[in-house]
Formats: structure tokens, sequence, C-alpha cells
């Protein structure tokens, strides 16, 4: 066996602070979860591509099946990054700092596709491309925060300072996300208030609504191969870092 | 046509096959990032291990 393998001993969750024993898990994991993300893409996309036209939005409708589950996630992975900076913070969880660190690009990609789709579905349906409301304002802030901590993480030289500031910095950004959730509700915006993850259940018709969800379930599971797959490759990052550093100061190695 | 037709219709054809498109473009562009820096990483540590820079695991 390899060094870029490791043995899947698993025995339970605290195992997985360990990083050879995490890299053995995701070694088992990431060939079913490829496969079942392709196999959800496929079923997502013909049923994207089957619904009949809305009565109001026509064919444009299929573009929630991208827009939305784009902005779920752009969400939902800054969530991930807000628990892996507690977990540097409180539980100092040697895998803490490289699960937030490597969601960034994921969820900057995220919130680009959010921010893209959004742009496009909203020049047919409001007759412009942008405007400055909460929601989408919000959400733009959104993607600033992203690149600001994919540059705080990548400018500073010491590991464990760059994740200590990135983790206070991930959880004061923070507060944007229920900004973006409920400016809606909070104030007057051209974009539509929430019609799925609401109190008293979704509004929207099953012929659309089963999927969206679908296609929900394949954004979210790419997201998971893909972050487990970039995981894998920054706790290789940091093996390279050490056995050259042990190279370049063979003393302080032995010591 | 008529599959380009009944997927984005006539009316909306450029903004409906735009938002896949940009996201197909991003997300494979995601993917292609990983598989990169991935192998890129992969090699290294070979590398490395054959240069004895690193202990082998023993199997298990």
């Amino acid at each position: 066996m390899s060094i870029v393998e490791a043995s899947p001993r698993i025995r339970s969750l605290s195992d997985l602070a360990n990083p050879t024993k995490f890299l053995g898990l995701v070694r088992v994991v990431l060939p079913f979860l490829a496969a079942l993300t392709a196999v959800t893409f496929a079923i997502g996309l013909w049923m994207s591509f089957t619904v009949p036209d809305d009565y109001q939005q026509g064919r444009t409708v299929r573009i929630m099946f991208v827009h939305v589950p784009s902005v779920w996630m752009a969400m939902g992975t800054y969530m991930v990054m807000v628990s892996g900076a507690l977990g540097v913070l409180v539980w100092r969880h040697p895998l803490a700092d490289v699960a937030a660190r490597t969601a960034a690009p994921l969820g900057a990609a995220f919130t680009f596709l959010g921010l893209a789709t959004g742009s496009i579905w909203g020049r047919p349906m409001w007759g412009t491309w942008w405007v400055w409301d909460a929601r989408l304002t919000s959400f733009l802030v959104l993607f600033i925060i992203y690149l600001g901590l994919i540059a705080l993480w990548r400018s500073i030289e010491d590991p464990a300072r760059a994740a200590r500031m990135a983790a206070i910095t991930v959880l004061i950004g923070a507060i944007n996300i229920p900004i973006i959730k409920f400016s809606v509700d909070w104030f007057t915006t051209l974009h539509q208030p929430a019609s799925v993850l609401r109190a008293g259940g979704p509004r929207l018709a099953p012929e659309f609504l089963y999927p969206l969800l679908t296609m929900g379930l394949a954004f979210l599971l790419l997201f998971l191969t893909l972050h487990l797959m970039a995981m894998r490759n920054e706790v290789w990052r940091r093996q390279i870092r050490t056995a050259q550093r042990k190279l370049a100061h063979p003393s302080r190695a032995a010591s | 046509m008529n599959l380009l037709d009944s997927l984005f219709g006539t009316q909306y054809f450029g903004f409906i096959a735009s938002a896949y498109g940009v996201t197909f473009v991003v997300l494979m562009s995601m993917i292609v990032w990983v598989l990169v820096v991935q192998r890129q990483r992969r090699d290294k540590l070979a590398r490395m291990e054959e240069a004895g820079l690193r202990r082998k695991r023993p199997h298990g």
C-alpha cells in the first residue's frame, strides 16, 4: 500500500479526527458517492426538462432547477465552513481547518452560479439583469466574503494562525446568512419570497417541487464528492509540506 | 431543432440555454480543478516516496 492510500479502520466518529483514517474512509466512500451523484444528476436533468411550462413564467421556469440548488449550496457550504470554524476554535479538530478551507472555493463557485443564473432568469422575468435589492445585494456580499476568505487563507504563511484568523472571519461573516434568508421578508425586494424552505411547507406545485428537490440532492451529492476529494488533496498538501520541511531542517525534525 | 425546441423553447432559448450552459461550465471546472490537483499531489507524494523522503506504510 502506498502513502497515498490508507487503511479504513473506522470504529467511531472520533477516529475521523485522524487524517490517515479519514483518507481511508474517503477511498472507500468516494466511488459510491461519485456514482450516486452522476445518477441523481441524470434523473434530475430528465425531470427538469420534462416539466410543463409554468402559467406565468413559461419555459423559463426550468432555470429554477439550476438556480435554486446553486443558492442552497452557496449558503449550505458556508454553514459547513461555520462548523469547521467552530471545530478550529472550540475543539481544535485536526481536520476542521481542512474542511473549512477546502469548502471555500466550492462555495464561491456555487455563489457565482447563483448570481449568474439568477441574473439570466431575471432579465426575461423582471426586465433587468440586476437590481440592488436586499436579497441580491446580500448574496453578492456572500460571494465577496468567500473571495476574501480564500485570499486570507492564502496570504498567511503560518497554518495555525491562518486557521484561527480565517475561523474568526468565517464566524463574523455568518451574520450574512440569516440576512440573505430573511431579506425577502424584512425588506421590499424584487426577488420573490421563499417558496420551498418556509414555515407552512413548500408552495410549489408537485410537478415543479420534485425536480427541484432532485436537482438539489444532485448538487448536494456533488458538493460532498468534491469536498471529500478537496479535503484529501489538502491533507496530501500538508503531508508534502511537512516532509519538505523535515528535509530542509533535519535537525529540527529529529528533535 | 425539435429537440432543442422541446428543451429550451424558442421564445427564451438563449436564457435557458445560457443558464444551463454556465452551470455546466462552472460545475465541470470544479470537477476538473479537483482532479488536476489530486493528480499533482498524488504524483508528488509518489516521487517523494521513491526518493525515500517518506516511509511506506505497511499493508493492512
